[in-house]
């Protein structure tokens, strides 16, 4: 997923955007709200955590004016003011949650996961399709065996479970494989679209070993999708 | 900006010269007619002893006039007065003595019809009375004789200047007492203004703490208001300076416990110790901020619109809470602004309805009702709710906030103090309807 983090105190930036990576986020970042409004309305990105205190551009004028140009994706604000007015400025300029400062980082992961969710289409965190079942909260994926009717936990790398959980997230929709990289593949690795094809071919085989259920389509030309609508 | 000085300055020196003017004006007319129609008068009754002093001639009978008269102002050649009687076709003409050596002409055809007077006033110069009369001769005939009287105007002219001036003097100078007396007077009416300056002043040093009371009706309202403000300024100070010693004490346990903790050498004990005051700490800084920032009542507040604050938060929380698809239904019986702080009003909403949806499962209902003397808010939801015996606690939570009653946190502890702060009431009990938490909120209104 590729997020975009708006936050102007440096030391918690930097913070943000180490802790970020490590759970598996493409980050684009700023210091300011000029720079970030412009990040925000230039590259394709699926969630955004905007401070409300910048400078240049205030966090609130951003929301604004990502919302007035059609910009969808989920935003959540960070305040340290805990006041119920700013809070509930923000979110009526179009945000989509709020975090006070300070913050403890599962929280912020927690909550940048339910509202990916929720954009998504999912009501619950546990996303279901065919005969498996993904838990965004435990970030793991399960295969209900034929044997027994249980549900056997299936090992993933952080890598695939990113583009399982991409595609999922968008399901019925067709991602091309440099979308996948843009968002899933941080920018400073040698982009090489082959990354993907090894990725979905790895996917295949854990989760559909007799190649019985087919989970993941390829589209010629196009890329991947995995035919699902969000419940 | 023009001073209240200069307006009352400006306005008496129009006012007064208005009407010392007019005054002078008027006066000076009346003088005019006066000195006038005394010279006129004057001249009449030089004509009518010209005629007391005709006499018959002794042969014909026709009217005749001696050289010299009685009055002696015609005797005197040269004399301001002159006068002249033409008659019998012209055949008769008499100059009194004064006109000798002087520069009398004699006025050219004149139509006058017997038995009237006409009085002209010729370039200002001269006035003259001309006066047609008859005189019967000896054989019977009516002969017809013009009187004519002159005064040079020089005398009047003079006259009517000399009191000009005088009428100027007088006037003026009068204006100018008045003038000054005027200023005086707003010297004196002004004080309490300076006087409630010097008092703003020795505030600012800090030698006073508010102003006196004794102050003219019309600065009271402002003063009382000025007053107010001060004392608003004074008691959010006080209450910074607590919050800060609140603070700073409440922050002495966690600090000593991570101290200790640190000085054990215990990385685990260090680590717990660290991740619980933590938490502790935080919480703590933001319910004293919170408390800080509460405006509180005799502050500026603004008229608000309170269903639109509430369909805000409640937006709000329905945007926070996706999840739940929790429903909230808001009533209100009519619509009513209220005067308070916004951010008040939404800090108290905003954490109850924000308990609401957390603690509550599918269903929240808000009703506002408006009485003649109160507001009431009530908020029910269809949690688990909090058992009796815990209400006590959860409404003492204004003062420290170190108890925890069942995860409600500092937010509770925030509205019981704005609440309070309002002069209202909170009540707790068990919702019927929906089975949760009913809280009630009463707020008085004050007289708009």
């Amino acid at each position: 997923m590729k997020a975009l983090l708006i936050e102007d105190d440096t030391h918690l930036n930097q913070q943000l955007v180490a802790q970020l990576k490590q759970h598996g986020y493409v980050v684009e970042t700023a210091l300011d709200g000029k720079e970030g409004l412009y990040l925000g309305l230039e590259y394709p990105i699926d969630i955004a955590i905007i401070d409300l205190g910048l400078p240049l551009i205030s966090g609130i004028e951003v929301i604004q004016q990502l919302r007035a140009q059609q910009k969808k994706f989920p935003i959540l604000i960070l305040t340290a003011r805990s006041r119920w007015q700013e809070k509930v400025q923000g979110l009526d300029a179009g945000a989509d949650d709020y975090l006070v400062k300070p913050f403890q980082i599962e929280e912020l992961l927690a909550r940048l996961n339910a509202l990916q969710r929720r954009f998504a289409g999912w009501s619950s965190p546990v996303l279901a399709f065919s005969e498996f079942t993904l838990d965004t909260k435990s970030q793991s994926v399960y295969k209900k065996s034929q044997q027994s009717d249980q549900n056997l936990e299936i090992e993933l790398t952080a890598y695939e479970y990113k583009v399982l959980e991409y595609l999922l997230l968008h399901g019925g929709k067709v991602i091309s494989k440099s979308e996948l990289t843009e968002h899933i593949y941080a920018q400073d690795f040698d982009r090489d679209s082959n990354v993907m094809e090894v990725f979905i071919r790895r996917l295949r085989k854990k989760l559909d070993p007799d190649k019985s259920l087919n989970p993941i389509i390829t589209h010629r030309g196009s890329g991947y999708s995995i035919p699902v609508t969000a419940k | 900006m023009i001073s209240i000085h200069q307006r009352v300055f400006i306005s008496s020196l129009v006012t007064l010269c208005l009407f010392l003017g007019l005054s002078g004006w008027v006066l000076e007319g009346f003088f005019n007619q006066y000195v006038e129609k005394h010279l006129h008068e004057r001249l009449e009754n030089i004509v009518y002893s010209l005629l007391a002093s005709a006499f018959e001639e002794p042969s014909s009978g026709k009217m005749r006039l001696p050289e010299l008269l009685a009055d002696p102002v015609l005797n005197q050649p040269g004399s301001s007065i002159r006068a002249y009687i033409v008659g019998e076709n012209k055949k008769y003409q008499w100059f009194s003595a004064s006109t000798i050596g002087s520069d009398f002409k004699i006025p050219i055809s004149i139509n006058l019809t017997l038995g009237k007077k006409k009085y002209v006033i010729i370039e200002n110069k001269i006035s003259r009375l001309m006066f047609m009369v008859s005189w019967e001769d000896y054989q019977a005939i009516e002969q017809h004789y013009l009187l004519v009287v002159e005064i040079k105007r020089d005398n009047i002219l003079q006259q009517i200047k000399a009191f000009q001036y005088q009428l100027g003097i007088w006037l003026g100078g009068s204006g100018l007492l008045l003038l000054i007396g005027l200023s005086l007077l707003l010297s004196w009416s002004l004080r309490p203004l300076r006087q409630a300056n010097e008092e703003l002043k020795q505030i600012q040093k800090g030698e006073q703490q508010h102003l006196s009371q004794q102050y003219p009706a019309e600065l009271l309202s402002l003063t009382k208001n000025i007053n107010q403000l001060i004392q608003l300024s004074i008691s959010r100070m006080q209450r910074y300076r607590n919050s800060l010693g609140d603070l700073a004490h409440s922050l002495k346990t966690p600090l000593a416990i991570i101290q200790g903790a640190f000085d054990s050498n215990d990385d685990q004990q260090l680590k717990t110790a660290i991740k619980e005051q933590l938490g502790r700490i935080n919480e703590l800084i933001q319910y004293q901020l919170q408390r800080a920032s509460i405006a509180g009542e005799n502050s500026n507040f603004s008229t608000i619109n309170m269903n639109l604050i509430i369909e805000k938060v409640i937006r709000s929380l329905d945007k926070v809470y996706a999840d739940k698809n929790i429903v909230c239904q808001f009533n209100m019986d009519r619509a009513r602004l209220y005067k308070a702080d916004e951010g008040d009003l939404m800090e108290v909403i905003g954490n109850l309805l924000d308990n609401a949806y957390k603690y509550g499962q599918k269903k929240i209902s808000l009703n506002l009702k408006i009485l003649s003397q109160h507001l009431k808010l009530i908020i029910e939801d269809d949690g688990t709710g909090i058992a009796e015996n815990q209400y006590q606690q959860l409404l003492q939570r204004g003062k420290r906030a170190d108890n925890k009653v069942s995860g409600h946190g500092i937010g509770f502890g925030i509205v019981v103090d704005i609440i309070q702060q309002y002069k209202g009431t909170i009540e707790l009990t068990k919702s019927k309807q929906l089975g949760g938490l009913k809280i009630i909120i009463t707020l008085p209104l004050p007289s708009f």
